[in-house]
């Protein structure tokens, strides 16, 4: 019987590890679709702005802000807090640039989308991750 | 600080419940593979702990993975003889016929100042008095010592003995265990009855009762506040 145990043991561990795998698999796939999904916004806040449209950037830039605020928690239980909050910080300066109308946002906006893709990648099995 | 105190307690209960899977050989002598685990748990518990930016999931998925893999070599070990002796080793003979054998110490390392310090703790001073001497793939020493060294056993002067089995504690820590007793066919009345004779009223009084397989009943009553035995 103990000797049952112990293979049942190790036999669970591998399907629970598969499981985490394939739960790991999933998580980052729906983080890379939230990431495109804000990065599209914040192109779409850059063009805004550099066409003149401040309302059109400010609306945009505030959806992101609002999204990012949900999801910052759920990404919380598995991303750096920090990477997290560099997130954060650059759209609060994208923000806060696009209110006085200032089109160094740019810069801000590039850089929170960059930061934004870069999270889900690095999750990613890859040498360039394991290395 | 309420975090850190949360993550200590989370990630103590975690490392805990692994090693208690891991089984007993993990706390006693150790196997080199154990031993890389029992380092490894420490560190990769050690900074989810305090890290507060660091999720706690970091910390628990590296818990995890070094259960699985610990867990793996440990089952590949019961399974086949070659990678046991590929991740553990072989037992190597160090003393032969009282000698020791050079080759084998220079092999492992292995100093004439640490096999005489392992024979004085093992009790065997003198190397002539052994008959091998092994290191084993936990690095303990093993001695067999020569037939005319070795204490004598009642097997050597013809006489018989009783058979010694185990003790059954009965009672420990003032509670009874009841399993125990319906094991070996007794009851309370019983257990009452013979606490009775050491002047006890209630099991809740006694330290330690243990009966043997003679049938003699060991009983230790608790002490009172002044040190005094209760009774």
């Amino acid at each position: 019987m103990r000797r049952r145990m112990s293979e049942l043991v190790f036999y669970g561990l591998w399907v629970l590890t598969g499981l985490g795998f394939a739960g790991v698999y999933w998580i980052i796939g729906a983080q890379e679709a939230v990431a495109d999904e804000l990065a599209a916004k914040l192109e779409a806040a850059e063009a805004a702005l550099l066409a003149d449209d401040w309302p059109g950037a400010s609306q945009l830039i505030a959806d992101v802000l609002d999204r990012w605020r949900r999801v910052e928690k759920r990404w919380a239980l598995h991303t750096q807090h920090e990477e997290l909050d560099a997130v954060g910080e650059a759209l609060l300066d994208a923000e806060a640039l696009i209110v006085l109308r200032d089109v160094r946002a740019v810069a801000p906006l590039r850089l929170a989308r960059d930061r934004l893709l870069t999270l889900p990648r690095r999750d990613r099995v890859s040498w360039e991750n394991l290395l | 600080m309420l975090i850190v105190f949360l993550r200590v307690v989370i990630l103590y209960a975690t490392v805990l419940f692994f090693l208690r899977i891991l089984g007993k050989r993990q706390v006693s002598t150790l196997q080199p593979y154990e031993l890389v685990t029992i380092i490894l748990l420490a560190d990769v518990a050690a900074i989810p702990m305090a890290t507060t930016g660091t999720p706690l999931a970091n910390g628990l998925v590296g818990l995890f993975a070094l259960l699985v893999a610990s867990y793996t070599v440990s089952f590949i070990t019961m399974k086949s003889t070659r990678l046991r002796a590929a991740i553990s080793g072989r037992p190597t003979i160090i003393i032969a016929n009282g000698r020791i054998i050079e080759d084998a110490m220079k092999e492992l390392r292995y100093t004439i100042n640490d096999l005489l310090e392992q024979l004085r703790v093992l009790g065997w001073p003198n190397v002539q008095d052994v008959e091998f001497g092994v290191l084993e793939t936990n690095g303990q020493l093993s001695v067999v010592p020569k037939s005319q060294k070795r204490p004598v056993i009642p097997e050597d002067l013809g006489l018989e003995t009783k058979y010694e089995g185990l003790p059954t504690p009965l009672v420990v820590d003032g509670e009874v265990d009841v399993q125990n007793l319906r094991r070996i066919g007794l009851d309370m009345q019983w257990l009452r009855d013979e606490l009775g004779r050491f002047g006890v009223r209630r099991p809740e009084d006694v330290l330690y009762a243990a009966l043997d397989t003679q049938g003699r009943l060991y009983c230790q009553p608790k002490s009172t506040k002044n040190g005094a035995p209760s009774t």
